[in-house]
């Protein structure tokens, strides 16, 4: 019971900041990219509740625009990892035999590879914006996936109905999706959200380095690129508040896939 | 209808490799009532997936006088219903899935027939988690007889539901011999609705047909004496 | 027996290198200009037409892709990863001066999780319904769910800036020679950062796996034959680091990976900082240098992690040595 009341608070909060990102437009009290040379550094007060930053924009505008950039970025990407992870894991987990082995032996090195390393090498080469962002976490984040579909699938595809469908010569498409994926939908989702965390993590981790999204994009990233350098000026609220809704929105989905992962075992 | 002659089954690798079926034989014709016993971990269910070529054989040959699609004409029900239904599938779909194939009014055979196992409309929409352990079992067998197989394989399909719901589950089998003509090849291990149900038995033990026995003045008569023992 | 599963678990890393040597070549391939370009950098513009001529056969610029990529591998199995194109020097030159800050940061942080964390998971697995036991996951959840890099940024504003207790950023002090000391007081920050937002996760794993030993028959009989406490608690450490290691083993790519971040914000002149600014400045040899010798790197930490299980589980070694 008491549970069930925390994972319905972290669901409402994550609920409430994708909210109040996706209608950014509605709450925010400026422009997003308004600058005012005469309001550079402004401490969180009246007319900017949370100050403005070194070219006089409004944190909480681009903090709200930001947050939909950067959850865009992180849906899309794993969106995408989602699809090539269910495909991968899809064949390797259904063929079985030698097919597998092979397609489980480059997974085992692919996951052993820092993913940061496979961004950094496509992020070289594309300098992409946001979309060419969403696909470089995108095709760097499906091996978990993978490895998971597979699993279940090898689990599943002994199952008496399955054996069944094939009996009663169910095609193979409608043997994966209606029988083997939908019965796998629950640890999909677990890391998927999973996944969510760690992409909104290497977005503004690579945006704060100044290697993800331009800079002319808001994001949660970019908003901290100059933080260090502001820091030390005084000027703490500009990293402050982006930092605190980073920590919240991945606090909160850290939390939501934990209980949902606890509730199926 | 189905011949099965000097079959054998080995699971397993090198030192590991052990005999799980050596030496069947077994027939049967057409709208035959047969009865498969022995106890359990004898191989009757393995021998149930190489009829229904779910397996391959080591040695021997299944024969199936049918032309055309096999599993039109062969079916098979298994022992446990919860797994054998896909649980997020409603009733309508995995009764649906065997009928991929038919023209016309799909919903209305399947309607018509789900009165014959006492089904009825309402239990269409539901999950199999929200039917009773008999009423899983009878949409597990309506969806293996919606094509009209001319043999059905039951493997210990009521050995788990209490004596009420066995009798009428029974009784059906029965019923559909007589009215369809579907052989039935019953396995299980309660000689009592064997008794009642078949017409021959096959005494397994061990992975080997060690009897077979028609039935005569309501009875079989054993001679082998691990037979007699099962059927006292 | 034992043959089989080093040959198993070499042919991982051969595949690892396997696949990052296509990932280099890939940037080589993809980046803009000539592979030449790619490889000399800025300076290919200088070199002479004699030498531009040399540099074409030595990597097969005018034949098939696969063979080109053959004859870069031949060149870079040999030592040879070209110039910084920033640079102008070697690039194996300049990794060579980074690898070791790497290692020393990565080391240094790993020695304090792993520490840390056997404590912590030990402390809260022996004690159900400690404070610690009810309060590690919940702890685990919330280090990990803070970005290191800005975690880092709130130590330099509170221990630089407004403690003045440790320097900002740097390997060494301006000024300073290669002080032993100095070079700590740099260290504590960056490795703190990384050691904090770990810590807490591996505790957590260790602590499932003692919770389960501690229910396991064995300790029970233990227990109810009066064995020590101690003893108790060694046999159920030992059994419980196996899935410990295992999930180290999985996870400590990733530590290469982070290293990326927390360099680059603490200017720890190592490999991640330079993979960075590599990145930034399309400074592709270098990159693509960096590359491989990360992944050389992650193979090797993955073997000792695999020798550590291998003479840790006593079923594994049974069951590969057929005893
Ligand atoms: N896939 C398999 N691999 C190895 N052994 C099996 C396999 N399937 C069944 N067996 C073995 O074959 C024997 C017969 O099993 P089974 O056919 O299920 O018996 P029954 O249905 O009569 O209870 C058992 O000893 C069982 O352990
Ligand atoms: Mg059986």
């Amino acid at each position: 019971m008491k549970s069930n009341k925390i994972f319905i608070f972290w669901c409402a909060l994550f609920g409430l900041i994708v909210l109040i990102t996706v209608f950014a437009n509605l709450f925010s009290t400026y422009p997003v990219n308004e600058m005012n040379m005469d309001k550079v550094y402004m401490a969180p007060g009246d007319g900017h509740i949370l100050g403005t930053d070194h070219l006089g924009r409004d944190v909480f505008t681009r903090l709200l625009h930001g947050g939909k950039v950067t959850l865009t970025v992180a849906f899309g990407s794993v969106l995408l990892s989602l699809v090539i992870g269910v495909m991968y894991g899809s064949v390797s987990g259904y063929v079985g035999g030698w097919v597998d082995s092979a397609m489980m032996r480059l997974l085992e090195a692919l996951i052993s590879i820092p993913s940061l390393i496979f961004v950094l090498a496509f992020q070289a080469v594309m300098q992409g914006g946001m979309w060419g962002m969403t696909f470089i976490i995108g095709v760097t984040g499906w091996f978990t996936t993978a490895r998971i579909v597979r699993s279940e699938f090898i689990r599943l595809k002994e199952a008496d109905y399955v054996k069944m469908a094939r009996m009663f010569g169910t095609p193979i498409w409608r043997i994966i999706t209606g029988h083997l994926l939908r019965n796998s939908v629950t640890p999909l989702f677990v890391v998927t959200i999973f996944n969510l965390a760690g992409a909104v993590f290497i977005e503004v981790s690579l945006s704060f380095l100044g290697i993800g999204i331009p800079p002319s994009i808001p994001s949660w990233g970019n908003m901290l690129y100059n933080a260090q350098n502001d820091l030390l000026i005084g000027a703490w609220w500009i990293g402050l508040f982006p930092g605190l809704l980073i920590f919240f929105t991945v606090l909160s989905i850290n939390f939501i896939g934990e209980m949902l992962k606890d509730s199926r075992l | 209808m189905l011949k099965i002659e000097h079959v054998a089954k080995r699971y397993g690798r090198g030192r590991q490799r052990k005999g799980v079926l050596e030496d069947i034989n077994l027939s049967i014709g057409k709208g035959d009532l047969v009865g498969l016993v022995g106890e359990s971990g004898s191989g009757k269910s393995t021998l149930a997936r190489l009829i229904m070529r779910l397996e391959t054989m080591d040695e021997g040959e299944i024969s199936f006088s049918r032309s055309g699609n096999f599993y039109d004409s062969c079916q098979i029900v298994f022992q446990n219903a919860t797994a054998a239904l896909n649980p997020t599938w409603t009733v309508r779909a995995s009764l649906l899935e065997p009928l991929r194939l038919m023209k016309g009014d799909r919903e209305g055979y399947i309607k018509e027939m789900l009165s014959l196992v006492s089904l009825s409309d309402v239990h269409l929409d539901r999950l199999p988690s929200e039917l009773s352990g008999g009423e899983r079992q009878r949409v597990n067998l309506l969806r293996s007889i919606l094509v009209k197989p001319e043999l059905l394989i039951c493997d210990e399909i009521v050995s788990s539901l209490d004596r009420l719901i066995q009798k009428e589950i029974v009784e059906l089998l029965k019923r559909l011999n007589e009215e369809m003509g579907m052989a039935i090849l019953f396995i299980s291990h309660d000689l009592k609705v064997v008794n009642y149900l078949c017409d021959r038995v096959y005494v397994m033990k061990d992975g080997r047909i060690v009897e077979d026995s028609v039935k005569q003045d309501g009875t079989f008569v054993f001679s082998h004496p691990y037979a007699q023992r099962l059927f006292e | 027996m034992t043959v089989k599963w080093i040959g198993k678990r070499m042919m991982l890393g051969i595949l690892v290198l396997f696949i990052l040597s296509f990932l280099s070549f890939f940037i080589m391939h993809a980046s803009p200009g000539s592979s030449a370009t790619a490889y000399y950098g800025g300076n290919a513009q200088m070199l002479s037409a004699a030498e531009k001529e040399r540099i074409s056969r030595t990597f097969a610029l005018d034949r098939p892709l696969v063979v080109q990529y053959g004859a870069w591998l031949m060149e870079t199995v040999q030592g040879n990863l070209g110039m910084s194109a920033k640079e102008g020097r070697p690039v194996s030159a300049i990794l060579a001066e980074r690898v070791t800050n790497t290692l020393l940061l990565v080391g240094v942080s790993l020695f304090f999780i792993v520490t840390g964390s056997i404590l912590l998971g030990m402390e809260a697995g022996m004690k159900p319904n400690s404070l610690l036991d009810r309060g590690l996951s919940s702890f685990s959840i919330a280090s990990s769910s803070i970005p290191a890099f800005w975690l880092g940024i709130l130590f330099i504003y509170l221990f630089s800036l407004k403690l003045g207790l440790l320097p900002s950023s740097g390997m060494q002090s301006i000024g300073g020679n290669d002080d032993f000391f100095d070079k700590v007081r740099h260290l504590i920050m960056p490795a703190a950062v990384i050691v904090l937002t770990h810590v807490g996760v591996y505790a957590r794993f260790l602590q499932d796996s003692v919770k389960m030993e501690m229910r396991s028959y064995y300790v029970k009989t233990a227990r109810a034959n009066g064995v020590e406490e101690r003893e108790i608690r060694s046999g159920v450490l030992r059994n419980a680091l196996i899935p410990y290691l295992n999930y180290l083993g999985m996870t400590i790519p990733s530590f290469f990976g982070g290293s990326v971040i927390v360099e680059t914000l603490f200017s720890w002149a190592g490999l991640g900082q330079l993979m960075a600014k590599s990145v930034m400045v399309k400074d592709y040899p270098l990159l693509m240098g960096g590359i491989m010798l990360t992944g050389i790197i992650v193979v090797v930490s993955l073997f000792v992690i695999d020798v550590l299980m291998f003479i840790l589980d006593p079923k594994l070694r049974k069951r590969e040595l057929g005893v």
